[in-house]
């Protein structure tokens, strides 16, 4: 065997062009998740159709194996007691899908929505029987951090501060952080956009807008809809609510700690 | 609704015949020649099908099926080429021939931004001459390839290019369309600064007054709301287009301001924002109880502001009436005008900002004139203050003074010394009599007073009632020093009184005076004889070590285990214990290194550490093929103006003061002075939580110094070794324990460890850290008032 390729092969234009084609799939690998994700964290219907055409894409079905999905009936009501772990999909047969009961059932709905886990009422027994059956999901799903609305909040505030106060030596440490973790930076927020009922709400966690090489410290956490009207905590929905947290927690976590703080 | 789920992202069913809304999309199959049997599958809108296909062409593969369509979705028209293809398809066929290039380009975008600028403007130039209509999306796409490639310059010039050929070619323009552009790139900080004006006159150009300052309004406040301050002159060209508009001007600018109220971004606007609305401002504060509390929660700084904003500020707050709150009795007020958390955060804020900006140096009379009016509140109040911060050494010496002297509850300081030098050259107000007299902030002007007088004239500080007597005292101090010190520290002290004080400082303390001159050589040289010079101390075990090693230019490095000593030549490292060799290592060192390795002793294991040029790398002697990172190099014998010191706990972990280091653990913690000793042997412990800041004596500490002087009495170890935990060694021939702490026997090791078990013990009666924040109780490090000591083992063979 070759320790290296030799430099005829790895310059040759073929070559190149194999390895753009590499790299091509594991952007459209990552962009699958993604939008498997976004159709999970807003909650979208997602026609059955979709999914069915889709399958036959390793890249999608790796994106969407094992998701936990609720079908919805014509009227776009969700069929709890037939949501399960989505296996197969095929055009004759639909969607193969392992119920909570272990049953294996195939299911053709017109629809179906990949719930957040925050609304997914039997989310402990579905990560017990994931775990029994060693089921590893491509997206985030069950295992999700998730922040349910803590029952003492004040409804009336329009932002949380638990995340302020992280500094970062440089602002683009805080933006590359948001960036690798995949939220947006707009402004000086990193912002993260749900649709809940009906609507969609951004949340927005204030990292700062001087310049990137100027030391930032993190601000409130709020939420925002149609782009820019501050919503109270109490409308913000409980997914909304979820994914801003978990956004704040997972950018203030990056912060900077001065371990030699004390002299 | 379908609308919202489009809007959303949503793919509908294609069955809903009654609601067309949306694109049909369809699922296309491509195959590649590469990739045999695997096939992609992307989901893409009919009407930009051929787009996608060429982008994909470009990589070599072929469509082999299209399945759909499936679902509708959101119209995108956005980007380029899709733009182009849904609004002027009969032309699309132009946008889809640059498209191949534009992928090709895109790959060249960050490693050579130049370059793929050109072949853009190539492109560009090809366009023009046919569809010039295409530019703009054109451009903006190829700007949104540089931010995403971080080259936000790159992505201002490509934005104006787009601007520049609506003007040039003379273009119809969809306005929403260029604002949400413009906001995108605007929030994306990827505009040059005249940009805004371009387009605020491009506007006026285009459209009816109303209908420009309609669209510049809404551009300025979302540009805002979503998170970029509001630069100086937004005010100037908003009421210029209002004006022009014929609307009323002082309404326009309070239903302005009332909306940017809410945004934080609006904490870093110019100056000149302030001073444009300033009066607006006012009137709108003085409607609205809840635009008081917005401003007056704000805690704004201007950039590069010098340190007046805070006093113009303040003046403002008072103004606008929002400083009522301040200091009006609790609940007397509507609850949104009020600061958030009480006043005494408000204050807090307030100086840490002011410290934070002007490292202590920006004015302080605003908050001298604020803090008397809310002394009363905040007594009542009962919640302390913390004025410093994370930057004790910048808050203002007077403020604190006053705050002392008006009884406001005040949060202990965090580590650090008091800016006293900041404070002396400043303009100081107060004569600190308050601040020497308080029990806690007294000892720490008396350390920053001695860190100070190390460096300069002590005259300097005795007109300053406050300090007078604290001078006095340290010249007792020095006198002291000479009484009980040996021949070279007489010549050390001889050296600085002569440096640093005069006969006018010792008229504070004429008996120290006195004393200094009664001073003897032959009585210190007596002593020192008496104590023993460090070459009478013998270390048999140490000097059959040194025996063993070979050093080169890098010399012998030592590392601390207490009560072991590792030393090395770079070759070999020895284990040296109080009696004999414990063990011997011939080191493993792979690869390149910096320096000599740094040791951990732990455990019967020793951790062997080095720099590298590719990091930091480790290995324990029970493993030396593992190589891995620590993380934190294990702690230097010496170690800034200290000497480090651990102890090894029963479990076989060894102890710094953070967490416990193990054998076979790959990652070490942060390093942490644990303490030092200086003067008078007491040590404390503060908590690193911004909330409460408390310093404890340490029990432990104190009884195992037994409130000795810890001094020592030879230039060569002046660095006190405290850590030994064992005070009431017996005296050496030195005078005094310290050199003890090298050797320890066996029952001074266990005194340790009941030393570092009642260490544990008091931390655990500290109070428990709150939940959700991160505090960590540490152990705070003196430094010693001289310089470590360095052995030189090379000439001691």
């Amino acid at each position: 065997m070759l320790k290296s390729l030799p430099s005829a092969i790895k310059d040759d234009s073929a070559t190149e062009q194999l390895r753009e084609l590499r790299d091509w799939l594991d952007r459209h690998q990552k962009e699958c998740v993604t939008t498997v994700e976004t159709w999970m964290v807003r909650s979208l219907p997602v026609p059955t159709g979709v999914i069915k055409e889709v399958w036959r894409d390793p890249s999608w079905q790796t994106a969407l194996r094992d998701a936990v999905i609720v079908p919805l009936d014509e009227q776009g009501n969700s069929q709890r007691e037939t949501a399960g772990f989505l296996r197969h999909g095929e055009e004759t047969r639909g969607l193969g899908v392992v119920t909570l009961d272990g049953e294996t059932r195939w299911l053709d709905p017109p629809a179906i929505t990949i719930p957040h886990p925050v609304l997914l009422l039997e989310l402990d027994d579905f990560r017990d029987f994931a775990t029994e059956l060693h089921i590893e999901q491509s997206i985030s799903q069950l295992y999700r951090e998730t922040w349910p609305k803590p029952a003492k909040l004040e409804a009336s505030a329009k932002s949380i501060d638990s995340f302020s106060g992280g500094t970062f030596k440089q602002l683009m440490h805080a933006t590359s952080r948001c960036r690798t973790l995949g939220y947006r930076v707009s402004g000086g927020y990193a912002v993260t956009r749900i649709w809940e009922s009906g609507r969609l709400v951004e949340g927005r966690f204030w990292i700062g807008s001087d310049a990137p090489e100027v030391e930032a410290e993190t601000g409130d956490l709020g939420w925002v809809e149609s782009a820019s009207n501050p919503l109270t905590l109490g409308e913000v929905g409980p997914v909304a609510f979820s994914e801003g947290m978990r956004m704040a927690a997972a950018v203030y976590a990056g912060r900077f700690i001065d371990e030699a703080e004390a002299s | 609704m379908t609308a919202n789920l489009l809007q959303a992202g949503a793919l509908l069913p294609i069955t809903q015949k009654k609601d067309s809304a949306g694109d049909p999309v369809s699922a296309r199959v491509y195959k590649h020649e590469a990739l045999g049997g695997r096939v992609v599958v992307k989901l893409v809108a009919d009407n930009l099908a051929p787009a996608e296909d060429l982008s994909l062409e470009y990589l070599g593969f072929s469509l082999a099926e299209v399945r759909g369509p499936v679902a509708r979705g959101r119209r995108q028209a956005v980007g380029f080429p899709a733009w182009a293809l849904i609004n002027d398809p009969k032309n699309g066929g132009y946008a889809l021939e640059v498209v191949k290039e534009m992928e090709k380009i895109a790959r060249v975008a960050r490693s050579k931004p130049g370059n793929a600028k050109d072949q853009y403007e190539g492109v560009a130039g090809r366009l023009a001459k046919t569809v010039p209509h295409f530019l703009p999306t054109f451009f903006e796409e190829a700007g949104r390839g540089f931010i995403e490639s971080g080259n936000n310059a790159q992505a201002a010039t490509m934005f104006a290019k787009a601007r520049d050929a609506e003007r040039v070619y003379n273009l119809q323009v969809d306005e929403n369309r260029r604002r949400d552009v413009f906001l995108e790139f605007a929030l994306a900080a990827a505009m040059s600064a005249g940009a805004l004006e371009d387009y605020a006159r491009e506007l006026a150009r285009v459209h009816p007054p109303k209908e420009a300052y309609a669209l510049f309004r809404q551009v300025c406040v979302q540009r805002c709301q979503g998170g970029l301050p509001p630069w100086a002159a937004m005010a100037d060209e908003l009421r210029s287009m209002a004006a022009k508009a014929g609307l009323d001007k002082n309404a326009e600018d309070e239903s302005v301001l009332d909306e940017l109220l809410d945004a934080p971004a609006l904490a870093g606007a110019a100056f000149g924002f302030w001073k444009a609305y300033e009066k607006p401002l006012i009137a709108l504060a003085h409607r609205s109880p809840s635009a008081r509390g917005r401003l007056l929660n704000l805690h704004p700084w201007p950039p590069r502001e010098a340190g007046s904003f805070m006093d113009w500020w303040l003046k403002f707050m008072e103004s606008t009436g929002a400083a009522e709150a301040l200091w009006a009795p609790a609940g007397t007020l509507p609850k949104e005008s009020e600061p958030v958390g009480g006043p005494a955060l408000w204050l807090g804020k307030s100086s840490s900002a002011l410290n934070k900006h002007n490292w202590g140096r920006g004015s302080v009379a605003g908050l001298m004139t604020v803090l008397p009016k809310m002394a009363a509140r905040l007594r009542s109040d009962g919640q302390p203050v913390d004025l410093h911060g994370t930057h004790v050494h910048s808050t203002s010496l007077d403020l604190i003074d006053l705050a002392l002297e008006l009884r406001i509850p005040l949060a202990s300081p965090g580590p650090g010394y008091l800016g006293l030098d900041t404070w002396l050259s400043g303009k100081r107000s107060r004569p600190l009599m308050m601040l020497a007299a308080d029990e806690i902030y007294g000892p720490r002007l008396t350390q920053a007073l001695e860190a100070y007088l190390g460096r300069h004239h002590a005259d300097t500080l005795i007109d300053i009632p406050g300090l007078r007597d604290m001078v006095s005292k340290w010249l007792g101090a020095c006198a002291d020093r000479f009484d009980k010190g040996g021949v070279i520290q007489l010549e050390q002290q001889l050296q600085e009184v002569d440096k640093f004080t005069s006969p006018r400082t010792f008229a504070l303390n004429i008996r120290a005076r006195d004393r200094i001159a009664k001073a003897s050589a032959v009585r210190a040289l007596q002593r020192s004889l008496h104590g023993g010079l460090i070459d009478e101390l013998g270390w048999p075990a140490l000097e059959q070590a040194r025996k063993k090693l070979a050093p080169g230019q890098q010399g012998i490095q030592m590392s601390e285990s207490w009560p072991f000593l590792v030393v090395t030549d770079g070759a070999k490292a020895i284990v040296v214990g109080r009696d004999n060799i414990v063990l011997e290592h011939d080191l493993r060192l792979t690869g390149h290194t910096w320096g000599l390795p740094s040791f951990i002793y732990t455990g019967a294991q020793l951790l062997v550490s080095w720099h590298s040029r590719d990091g930091l790398k480790a290995y324990w002697s029970g493993r030396p093929a593992e190589v891995f990172n620590p993380q934190q190099p294990p702690q230097p014998m010496f170690y800034g103006n200290s000497v480090s010191a651990s102890f090894e706990l029963d479990d076989g972990g060894r102890t710094a003061g953070a967490r416990a280091v193990h054998a076979g653990d790959t990652k070490l913690p942060a390093r942490e002075q644990m303490w030092t000793a200086r003067g008078s042997g007491a040590l404390s412990i503060s908590s690193s939580d911004s909330e409460s800041r408390n310093t404890t004596q340490l029990p432990a500490a104190r009884s195992a110094t037994r409130g000795r002087d810890f001094w020592m009495s030879s230039a060569r170890m002046d660095t006190t070794w405290i850590s030994s935990g064992a005070g009431s060694c017996p005296s050496r021939p030195m005078g005094r324990s310290d050199l003890r702490v090298l050797p320890g026997s066996a029952r001074e090791r266990s005194r340790a460890r009941a030393a570092s078990r009642s260490k544990r013990r008091t931390a655990s009666r500290l109070p428990a850290r709150s939940a959700g924040t991160t505090s960590r109780w540490r152990w705070c490090a003196c430094p010693a008032t001289s310089s470590p000591a360095r052995w030189d083992l090379r000439g001691r063979t």
